[in-house]
């Protein structure tokens, strides 16, 4: 049962957070409530099914580090300071851009070894990934806590798959991951270089942030 | 009908394109497994594996299982040669991948109740291979033969002496490939047959061949088809428990053609006593 809300509470979220994006870029554009009504929108019945669920064709394996990002951009606008704080922002940038280097062009077939069939074992990426997790919270990282949901998700098995990878990275993470990582850079350049604000800056600032 | 697109939709409960590629075989509890390909985006390309499970020798089938294979959206795992029963109980199934990357691999099936779990080997990575049949040739022993995609255009082979955990590096046989698929079939003198198109460039014949040792010093013993412009493609060969053995081909590309025929007549072919074509049932 558990496999399949979450696919669908998962495109929820990225059409509540899209939604938010586009009312970031545009300023404003609408009511603070129109990401949850997208959101609601993923449940609105299609020929029979859940547009949640037509969606679901396309994609039904969804890291729990993305759940974390999309939660932090939705929830923006209702919370008095961020979900995360940019130490946690960095940790999660930089472990999807690492983690999707290393996975996505050896299991597209770079290389006689598929790192993907690793997530099959134990102890395998889970172990890596548990130790990371500690190591984070030791250092009063919040990203270690997502780390950690992601081995309960694992456990329970909330997604299709039961390959650990997927529990912790998938493309669209990745390529947040991405563009976060290199906003963030961008910001710690300019930080360092101080000037008068441009509008740009402050759209990234905005994104980065998930405001 | 086993599936059919509104059937996987139901299901499988998402969106889906179309339905293809599909592979039957039962495991040591009888159980019947029907492994399939599905689309939601894009062409074969973007295809994920779905099993389906008969409980009752294909009277009744058990709702589709979604296999997640791949990171990468969980798409181009592609099924189309038979599988392989080891001796664990699991099953192992030649499957490929063809997106970016066009590769083959082993996918291990571990059958509980009417659900599959999986775990998959590489054969090779890189973007030359595709289509694997593999052939067991001992406890430990299996050669995998595989569509070359490469301007090589001959098969290539890969050899595993640790029951598929790892596999050598491909080298080349001494038969063409006109990048199609092949099939092949351990016979119970040892020998190895393998169905193929004999051209580096055409598919316009289907052509039979045996060698001792599965690698070395193939003998073409028959031309099942053989017509110029026209094309002769993805055959599957498997053996009955009578011994008969079946091998199934696109003909013409129109219809599907079905030839039998037993061990006895391939020896015949072998030692030149037999002029004939084997039994037809097109």
């Amino acid at each position: 049962m558990i496999d399949w809300c979450y696919p669908l509470l998962v495109w929820a979220l990225i059409l509540g957070a899209s939604t938010r994006g586009v009312q970031v870029l545009f300023r404003g554009l609408g009511p603070r409530w129109l990401p949850l009504l997208a959101c609601a929108a993923t449940f609105a019945p299609v020929r029979g099914l859940p547009l949640g669920r037509w969606l679901h064709g396309y994609n039904a394996n969804f890291s729990i580090p993305l759940v974390a990002v999309l939660l932090g951009v939705i929830l923006k606008p209702w919370l008095k300071r961020p979900l995360f704080n940019e130490q946690t922002d960095r940790a999660s940038c930089w472990f999807g851009c690492v983690a999707g280097m290393s996975l996505y062009p050896v299991a597209l077939g770079l290389g006689p070894f598929d790192l993907y069939s690793v997530g099959w074992q134990w102890p395998g990426v889970a172990c890596v990934a548990a130790i990371l997790a500690v190591f984070l919270i030791w250092r009063e990282n919040s990203f270690g806590l997502v780390l950690l949901a992601a081995g309960v998700a694992w456990q329970v098995g909330c997604l299709e798959s039961d390959n650990a990878w997927d529990y912790l990275v998938d493309p669209l993470y990745v390529a947040l991951s991405f563009i976060g990582l290199i906003l963030l850079l961008r910001q710690a350049a300019r930080k360092q270089k101080p000037e008068a604000p441009s509008s740009s800056t402050k759209l990234s600032a905005a994104v980065s942030n998930g405001s | 009908m086993i599936v059919d697109r509104e059937i996987a939709v139901d299901d499988l409960d998402r969106y889906l394109r179309k339905v293809g590629n599909a592979v039957v075989f039962a495991d040591a509890q009888k159980r019947v497994w029907l492994v399939y390909v599905t689309t939601a985006l894009g062409g074969w390309s973007g295809s994920s594996l779905n099993a389906r499970c008969s409980l009752d020798g294909g009277a009744t089938w058990q709702p589709s299982q979604r296999l997640s294979l791949s990171p990468f959206l969980n798409v181009s795992e592609l099924v189309r040669a038979a599988p392989v029963r080891l001796e664990s109980g699991e099953i192992g199934l030649p499957i490929y991948h063809e997106c970016v990357g066009q590769f083959p691999e082993m996918l291990w099936l571990r059958p509980t109740s009417d659900r599959l779990t999986v775990t998959k080997t590489r054969l090779t990575g890189g973007r030359t291979f595709l289509q694997p049949a593999i052939v067991p040739l001992g406890p430990d022993r299996a050669v995998a033969y595989l569509r070359n995609v490469s301007p090589a255009r001959r098969i290539d082979y890969q050899e595993t002496t640790d029951g598929g955990f790892t596999w050598s590096p491909p080298r080349h046989l001494d038969l063409p490939n006109p990048n199609s698929s092949v099939a092949a079939l351990r016979l119970s003198s040892g020998s190895v047959l393998i169905a193929f198109n004999d051209s580096a460039s055409s598919r316009e014949n289907l052509t039979l061949a045996v060698s001792l040792d599965g690698i070395n010093d193939w003998k073409r013993i028959a031309v099942l088809d053989e017509q110029p412009k026209e094309l002769f493609a993805y055959p599957y060969l498997i053996q009955a428990t009578d011994g008969l053995i079946h091998l199934a081909y696109a003909w013409q590309m129109k219809k599907i053609r079905h030839v039998a025929f037993n061990e006895a007549w391939v020896e015949r072919r072998l030692s030149g006593e037999d002029g004939s074509a084997g039994e037809r049932q097109p």
